[in-house]
């Protein structure tokens, strides 16, 4: 009977076959499924109005980028990246047609003609010298320089016209002595210079070089000037210390520049100025924030008398904190208003011309949180699952009826809530996540990584940065229901004049306070623990080392420490330090005790990376050829120290076990320079450099094995006897471009292959298999078209499909997206047709039973003759 | 020792890759001492375990081999019940390294827990790392072993109390960051251009079969499987 049903099933198996073509990279209809890009602008110093398209506003920032954004949305029209190390220091309308952008860029000034619809560039040109204001009267450009030579300022003047004309190019330069001290500050408005010391007033009129003094009210100390900016009503106002402000015009008459008083202005904490154009004659807008929801703008004309009936009110759903640029603009005859505050929101109106009504209520329909282009650290939580989870460590430790009580308590608290943080039972496999952000300005924001939609931002109270970032912890993930997750900022204070060190810790998925922000001495290092216990409500503890040796935990009550080290890195000279942990005698207190010390000679520690925490290796060995096992070095306290000599241009990489002291590996280049991007995970180490003697850029690929023998294959210890020394086999690579940001992938159980994630010059992200580590570019950028700009660092989180990886991006964008290093084995496909395989099944059944019978019948009839 | 063997070896093939930096240190030999180490130690009490006292020197005379001798007083009975004292309460056994080199004077600080060293018999290795320009950056202590006590002795049980320094040195030179292996490529691709002057087709010179054997295949077994029910027939008849 069998062979009916032999050929079925091969024809089968070559039918499959056929059909069995790989889908490596996206199709076109999966742009932006798994993946969202969020641009931004960065820190928004110039806001200029485009006198063509009223709802087109053209936007210069401090870290050189400008673009151009629609004002009644928000969005990005187009946007330019400039020089990273530059600063733009002038952006403005230049004829009718054109911006003009100066910034320096280190001993260099470049100004940049660029067209206004399109900033695609019309026209460069750069000059030696250093500057700190420009200013644009017709078509000269005044470079001045009131910042590096105090009290004295000199001015360049350049021809913008006659620069066509090669031939001509000659700037003059003219040097002016203030009289003020070197601790006066200067700031432009039109073309007078405006500087002051305490209550002395220097202006100077840099078209005709004209200088006057004059003097503020006695005892006033101003430590902040704002001014209106470019155009033909030049304003200032001095801030001095207690709420006090003075607000003055300038004037040019006979006897040089001249200080007149305006009256008649509300003057709330953050006031600021700018200019318009309100049917074609030039406005004055001042802008005052009167509570965190409310803006005041008062529009005054030419003569500095009010125009009432312009007067707007600015209503704001979203809390504003601070003023700090702004730019009211006027559509016929119907004003709006842009702003940015200090903590970076880019916030605008709408104006509705169409509209009829003559209220002058106004609210802010965009905004755009800016801060996003300053990450400082990122981290990515589970959404609590709307059912709960079946099983947590938690409830299983209580009796039955405090686990219903509790359980009830969660449920009445997820309906109050709303469902629309808690609704993630859909996500089985972890998927979706809340991405966790704190950036340089202080701010805290929570992303729905699904769909890139910030689900809450607020501000920390006091912040500053500690060292130059901050330190951000998990502390408890939401598993541990009805217990609320926790998630922990530590920074430094800015309120205090000694420095100490803040710890706030609230939910990360609302993103509310849990407790009371908690200060110690200045922190010099922090690391949190790997288990949170029942006495600490299964918050992972941290424990925090001051400045004096003394170490603080956060809780509290934590259970005693023992087998915990703290590591310190000094930039310069390379100090490495190694400190364990020791109970006082007779207190509670713990501290801090020096075990070992490390000089690694001269230069200085440009990077110090250690492996990422809890992350899991799948596999001991690796199999050889000859089918022996090679085991890999798997030292959980293996830090990567970078140092580097800059005269020299040495590059020496050294692998040093953090909790012994002691030198695992080193190696030295000759003639390299920075800078070095390290990745680093289970046994090997990937890091970037410059060959200055072959001028490329190298990719150095360093893994360590025990050998064929493993020492202990449960626990390693950095005290072992006799110690081990690895086995180091290294490989180097020329990889073809520069290189912003490394990482790489992690999953779950770690079965999965590893691919390094490199973020390149071009605004690629490239995901390369670390098998090979030989870069084929094109067809491994995950983020296809999408160009991302100035990556400062990429993140890699596992989720519960062991194929998957999340990846976040950030630098000046944001870009999120997932990967499967090893292809997605454990998931269908799309396009896996449900229906089609049902159907084949099925008539494979079918057919199996049919031909089952015939055959039967054959056989019986076969029997008979 | 086994670890030892294996050390020599890898030191052995690094000198070989800079035979010129070798030429000193052989003429350096007879000269006395190249560097040297001077050891002090601190342990007891919270309190007094700050206070470093001299352990001993050990002389480096040439870092291949490495030749050194180490002088060290052993350790009297009443350090040693000190020690152990530590060790019971999970202390640590503290080492500070000085040394006289070329280069100057330069002091490195580590340490251990007690009871590792006890548990080792005070067999101890330092291993001194080196940087290509064959200066001293670095001092990494660690025990030799941890069986002392455990391990058979021909006295059994009565073996003697730990009071005896076995200092053992390595020497571990830093690497030369490693730089892209390019002649090979470069290589094959001056191979790939003579072969393609020559005229040679290097680009599939595979049979027919292997080629198209994934079209062949199937046709193959089309037939296989038509003719499979025709015999039936054939022996009907």
């Amino acid at each position: 009977m069998g062979h009916f049903h032999r050929p079925t099933i091969s024809k089968l198996a070559f039918f499959l076959f056929c059909f069995a073509s790989c889908a490596n990279s996206l199709y076109e209809d999966q742009v932006g499924k798994f993946d969202w890009h969020q641009k931004y602008l960065g820190h928004v110093k110039f806001i200029v109005n485009d006198a063509n398209q009223p709802k087109r506003v053209l936007v210069g920032t401090k870290d050189s980028v400008i673009g151009a954004i629609n004002s009644n949305t928000g969005a990005i029209l187009y946007r330019h990246v400039l020089e990273a190390a530059g600063e733009l220091k002038y952006f403005g309308n230049y004829e009718s047609k054109y911006v003009l952008a100066v910034s320096t860029v280190q001993d260099q000034i470049k100004i940049r003609k660029l067209e206004t619809t399109t900033g695609v560039l019309a026209e460069e040109s750069a000059i030696t010298g250093d500057i700190s204001h420009v200013a644009v009267v017709g078509s000269h450009l005044y470079l001045i320089d009131a910042k590096s030579r105090l009290p004295e300022v000199s001015i360049t003047i350049l021809d913008l016209e006659e620069d066509e004309k090669e031939s001509k190019r000659v700037p003059i330069t003219k040097k002016l002595n203030l009289g003020l001290g070197e601790s006066s500050i200067c700031d432009i408005t039109s073309q007078f210079l405006v500087c002051v010391q305490r209550n002395n007033v220097v202006i100077v009129s840099v078209v005709d070089g004209t200088v006057s003094n004059k003097k503020l009210e006695d005892g006033f100390v101003a430590n902040e000037i704002r001014t209106s900016g470019a155009g033909k009503i030049p304003c200032v106002i001095f801030v001095g210390d207690g709420e006090f402000q003075t607000f003055h015009v300038l004037r040019n008459d006979k006897n040089g520049p001249e200080l007149m008083p305006v009256s008649g202005l509300s003057t709330f904490k953050y006031v600021t100025l700018s200019q318009g154009e309100l049917e074609e004659e030039p406005v004055l807008f001042v802008t005052n924030l009167k509570t965190s929801h409310e803006i005041i703008v008062e529009v005054f004309d030419q003569n500095l008398k009010k125009l009432d009936s312009q007067t707007l009110n600015v209503r704001s759903e979203i809390p504003i904190a601070s003023l700090e640029t702004t730019k009211g603009f006027c559509v016929n005859s119907r004003c709006g208003l842009i702003g940015f505050t200090h903590d970076q929101l880019f916030f605008g109106t709408k104006i509705d011309t169409k509209s009829s009504s003559t209220s002058q209520i106004l609210n802010v329909e965009w905004n755009r949180h800016e801060a996003l282009s300053s990450v400082l650290a990122v981290e990515m939580v589970d959404f609590p699952s709307e059912l709960g989870p079946s099983w947590n460590p938690y409830q299983s430790q209580q009796d039955v009826i405090t686990a219903f009580i509790s359980r009830i308590k969660y449920e009445v608290e997820t309906l109050v809530l709303g469902e629309s943080l808690y609704s993630s039972s859909m996500d089985r496999f972890g998927l979706r996540k809340l991405i966790l952000l704190v950036t340089s300005v202080g701010k805290v924001l929570g992303i729905d990584s699904a769909t890139g939609t910030i689900l809450y931002s607020f501000l920390l109270p006091d912040f500053t940065l500690l060292g130059n970032s901050a330190f951000l912890y998990i502390q408890r993930p939401a598993k541990f229901a009805p217990l609320k997750p926790q998630a922990t900022v530590i920074y430094a204070s800015s309120r205090e004049v000694s420095a100490t060190t803040v710890l706030y810790a609230f939910n990360p998925v609302d993103g509310k306070p849990l407790d009371q922000p908690q200060t110690y001495p200045q922190v010099l290092q922090t690391q949190m623990l790997l288990h949170g216990t029942e006495e600490t409500k299964f918050l992972k503890p941290i424990l925090l080392l001051d400045i004096n040796h003394i170490v603080h935990s956060y809780p509290s009550n934590i259970p005693t420490v023992s087998n915990s080290y703290f590591f310190l890195a000094e930039k310069s000279p390379p100090v490495l330090q190694g400190f364990g942990i020791r109970s006082i005698h007779g207190s509670t207190k713990l501290q801090g005790k020096l075990l070992w010390e490390l000089n690694l000679g001269p230069g200085e520690v440009i990077g110090v990376h250690g492996k990422l925490l809890g992350e899991r290796v799948h596999s001991q060995g690796r199999v050889l050829p000859d089918r022996s096992v090679s085991y890999k070095y798997m030292n959980p306290n293996v830090v990567v120290v970078v140092t580097a000599e800059h005269e020299a241009a040495n590059i020496n990489v050294f692998l040093i076990d953090a909790v012994s002291g002691s030198v695992i590996h080193s190696f030295w280049h000759k003639k390299c320079r920075g800078p070095v991007h390290v990745v680093h995970s289970e046994h090997w180490v990937v890091y970037s450099l410059f060959s200055e003697k072959s001028r490329r850029f190298e990719i150095n690929s360093v893994e360590l094995y025990e050998g064929q023998s493993q020492s202990n294959s449960t626990v390693f210890s950095s005290f072992a006897s006799p110690v081990i020394q690895p086995i180091v086999v290294k490989q180097s690579y020329v990889f073809p471009t520069g290189i912003h940001a490394m990482a790489h992938t992690r999953t779950e159980k770690g079965i999965t292959n590893k691919d390094v994630l490199i973020a390149i010059p071009s605004g690629g992200l490239l995901e390369l298999p670390r098998m090979i580590l030989q870069p084929r570019l094109t067809e491994m950028i995950i983020n296809y078209n999408q160009s991302l700009r100035r990556v400062e660092g990429i993140k890699t989180w596992p989720t519960r499909l062991e194929s998957t990886c999340l990846v976040l991006a950030h630098g000046l964008d944001l870009f999120y997206t997932r990967v499967t290093p090893s292809k997605t084995f454990d998931v269908l496909k799309d396009d896996f047709d449900h229906w089609f395989i049902t159907v084949v099944l099925a008539g494979l059944v079918a057919g199996a039973y049919v031909a089952k019978r015939f055959s039967a019948k054959k056989q019986l009839e076969q029997a008979w003759r | 020792m086994k670890l030892l063997g294996y050390f020599f070896i890898t030191s052995a093939f690094l000198c070989n890759a800079y035979a010129g930096g070798s030429d000193k240190l052989e003429s350096d030999f007879f000269d006395g001492p190249e560097v040297n180490i001077q050891i002090s130690h601190a342990f007891g009490k919270e309190e007094s375990s700050e206070t470093f006292r001299p352990r001993g020197t050990v002389d480096i005379r040439s870092f291949k081999g490495p030749k050194f001798t180490a002088e060290q007083p052993d350790l009297s009975l009443q350090d040693l019940d000190l020690l152990k004292e530590v060790a019971s309460e999970d202390g640590y056994y503290f080492v500070k390294f000085s040394t006289k080199g070329p280069s100057g004077v330069k002091s490195f600080r580590t340490f251990i827990p007690a009871k590792a060293l006890l548990d080792s018999g005070l067999s101890d290795v330092l291993m001194v790392h080196l940087n290509p320009a064959s200066d001293i950056y670095a001092i990494s202590y660690s025990v030799a072993r941890n069986d002392y006590f455990t391990a058979p002795h021909v006295l059994g049980n009565n073996r003697p109390p730990p009071t005896h320094f076995n200092t053992t040195v390595i020497v571990h030179y830093g690497e030369i960051g490693p730089v892209p292996d390019t002649a090979p490529y470069l290589e094959k691709l001056e191979q790939e251009r003579i072969s393609k002057e020559r005229g040679d087709d290097t680009r599939d010179n595979r049979s027919f079969l292997a080629k198209y054997w994934m079209y062949i295949l199937p046709v193959v077994i089309l037939v296989l499987l038509s003719g499979a029910s025709n015999p039936e027939e054939g022996g009907g008849r």
